[in-house]
């Protein structure tokens, strides 16, 4: 019986929708977090019955063939890109990005990430860098005279040196863009990294080209819709259990041939 | 003499067969697009003699039930549901293909692709592509692509996504992936067919499905249980005509 391979297809991508869910929910409080969705598709079809053969030879067709699916596959998951709620949090290297595009990362091993979380930091020598100390490219550095730091939206760091009247440019921070941005792999750590799939970044300044705005203070916070995930997370279950339920009868229906000879 | 338990036997493969399409419904409950499959049953009627006739089950056909899923919202802007009949053409390597599953992206180079990648065409067979400063896309409902560009003041239009119907939708026959394949030519749907941020989930009712399990399942037991009430019927009737002679 082809239903009990159908079905165990059935639970498979169930499983896996559950866990993609659960990741969603786990990281509903992780700054810049996009919600990830599995997109499902159907496997092949057998062709008992071929749709549109002849069923005479006076040249009628059979209108509807007799066709059986052979399951559900897993075909992607999906980043949902839509923009999180922005948090004030008042801190001055909090920056959120309003729109598109991403905050360039230095790796340790010298290739570039993008995140969209912008909890930044100072390091020892001042430099601007992610939670985990890799630093911000462009690399910016602020002086330890600085009073005050200012980032405005269109990315410029600005500095308020003390015994100073002007305020003093640091740096201008640039934003990456992708044109495929759900193509993007993630790497944890908050952080992406490119591939083939998301095509080469662009660099802009913020607020040109169509990239976003930095709002200094504030946070992206995580797009998740717990409401949406724990709907989809029951609908999953729920799935789930009737997909074994198909496994059961199955069972029981072969249970019945063996025993049909009493 | 064996004529009961053939007729049984026709019914129990067709049972088998029509639980293995329930299973493929259930399997895909959540397939984006999905249209769930319905099984017919056909009698066929043998005549051995002009004065006999035994009616044997056939599982004539499959059938796509074209139903409309419901339209659940998603906020990603090439996230596609259509209203009402039609399909997305899609270019694929076997040629134009259908589907209704709209869950779309760009690809690296900005073109609008499935899922698997292939690109969407639009109305004049055309592929469809978003440059990379292109912002807040906006699908109108009949398929038109408008986008921003940097800072230009008018908003450009990129084309219109282009829907088919057919004549016959039975005559569409699923390949894989969604996808559908036919040999008629499509007629392009006017007027507002499409949803922009939404998908069309799966027109599985999970009601319908399992009652039609528990009856196939019953029925498969029924007739199991006729194949050996029938068994031992022989088994006597064989006892006690060898008695009699004896």
């Amino acid at each position: 019986m082809r239903a009990l391979s159908i079905a165990a297809t059935g639970m498979s991508a169930q499983q896996l929708n559950v866990e993609v869910i659960s990741n969603n929910i786990s990281n509903s409080s992780t700054t810049g977090f996009k919600a990830s969705r599995v997109e499902f598709q159907d496997l092949l079809y057998q062709n008992i019955r071929t749709v549109g053969s002849a069923s005479s030879d006076s040249g009628t067709i059979v209108p509807s063939g007799l066709q059986v699916g052979l399951g559900v596959m897993p075909a992607a998951t999906y980043r949902v890109n839509t923009q999180g709620t922005v948090l004030m949090t008042g801190n001055t290297f909090d920056l959120a990005i309003n729109g598109r595009g991403y905050f360039q990362v230095q790796m340790p091993d010298g290739t570039t990430s993008y995140t969209r979380s912008g909890a930044l930091q100072l390091n020892s020598s001042g430099q601007i860098v992610t939670a985990d100390g890799y630093q911000i490219l462009p690399s910016i550095t602020v002086p330890a005279t600085a009073t005050a730091v200012t980032v405005n939206s269109s990315g410029q760091v600005l500095a308020t040196i003390s015994g100073q009247t002007a305020q003093q440019t640091l740096g201008q921070l640039q934003i990456a863009s992708f044109i495929n941005p759900v193509g993007l792999e993630a790497t944890g750590n908050n952080l992406l990294k490119q591939t083939d799939a998301s095509g080469s970044p662009t660099t802009a300044s913020p607020g040109t080209s169509g990239m976003g705005t930095i709002t200094q203070g504030s946070l992206e916070s995580s797009n998740v819709d717990i409401v949406t995930e724990i709907t989809n997370l029951i609908t999953a279950q729920r799935a789930y259990e009737m997909n074994s339920k198909v496994i059961n009868t199955a069972d029981q229906m072969l249970t019945t041939t063996n025993q049909m000879k009493s | 003499m064996f004529t009961t338990s053939l007729v049984l036997l026709s019914d129990e493969i067709a049972l088998q067969r029509s639980v293995d399409v329930i299973a493929n419904n259930i399997a895909n409950s959540s397939t984006t697009g999905f249209k769930r499959q319905g099984i017919q049953f056909e009698t066929y009627v043998s005549r051995p003699t002009p004065r006999q006739s035994t009616s044997f089950v056939y599982d004539r056909a499959t059938y796509r039930d074209m139903t409309p899923g419901t339209i659940s919202m998603t906020g990603n802007p090439l996230d596609l549901a259509i209203q009402g009949k039609g399909y997305f053409q899609v270019q694929t390597p076997q040629g134009i293909q259908y589907t209704r599953d709209g869950a779309f992206r760009t690809d690296n180079s900005g073109q609008i692709v499935t899922s698997s990648g292939l690109p969407v065409l639009g109305d004049g067979g055309q592929a469809i592509t978003i440059a990379d400063d292109a912002t807040d896309i906006t699908i109108s409902g009949d398929g038109t692509i408008t986008v921003q560009t940097g800072t230009a003041t008018s908003r450009a239009n990129l084309g219109r996504l282009g829907v088919v119907q057919f004549e016959n939708d039975e005559a569409l026959t699923p390949t894989s992936g969604g996808m559908l394949t036919t040999t008629q030519t499509g007629t392009p749907v006017m007027g507002n067919a499409i949803v922009q941020g939404a998908i069309e989930d799966s027109n599985v009712s999970p009601v319908m499905e399992i009652t039609n399990l528990i009856r196939a399942q019953r029925s498969y037991e029924q007739a199991a249980n006729l194949i050996g009430m029938e068994n031992s019927r022989l088994t006597t009737a064989i006892d006690k005509l060898s008695q009699t002679t004896m």
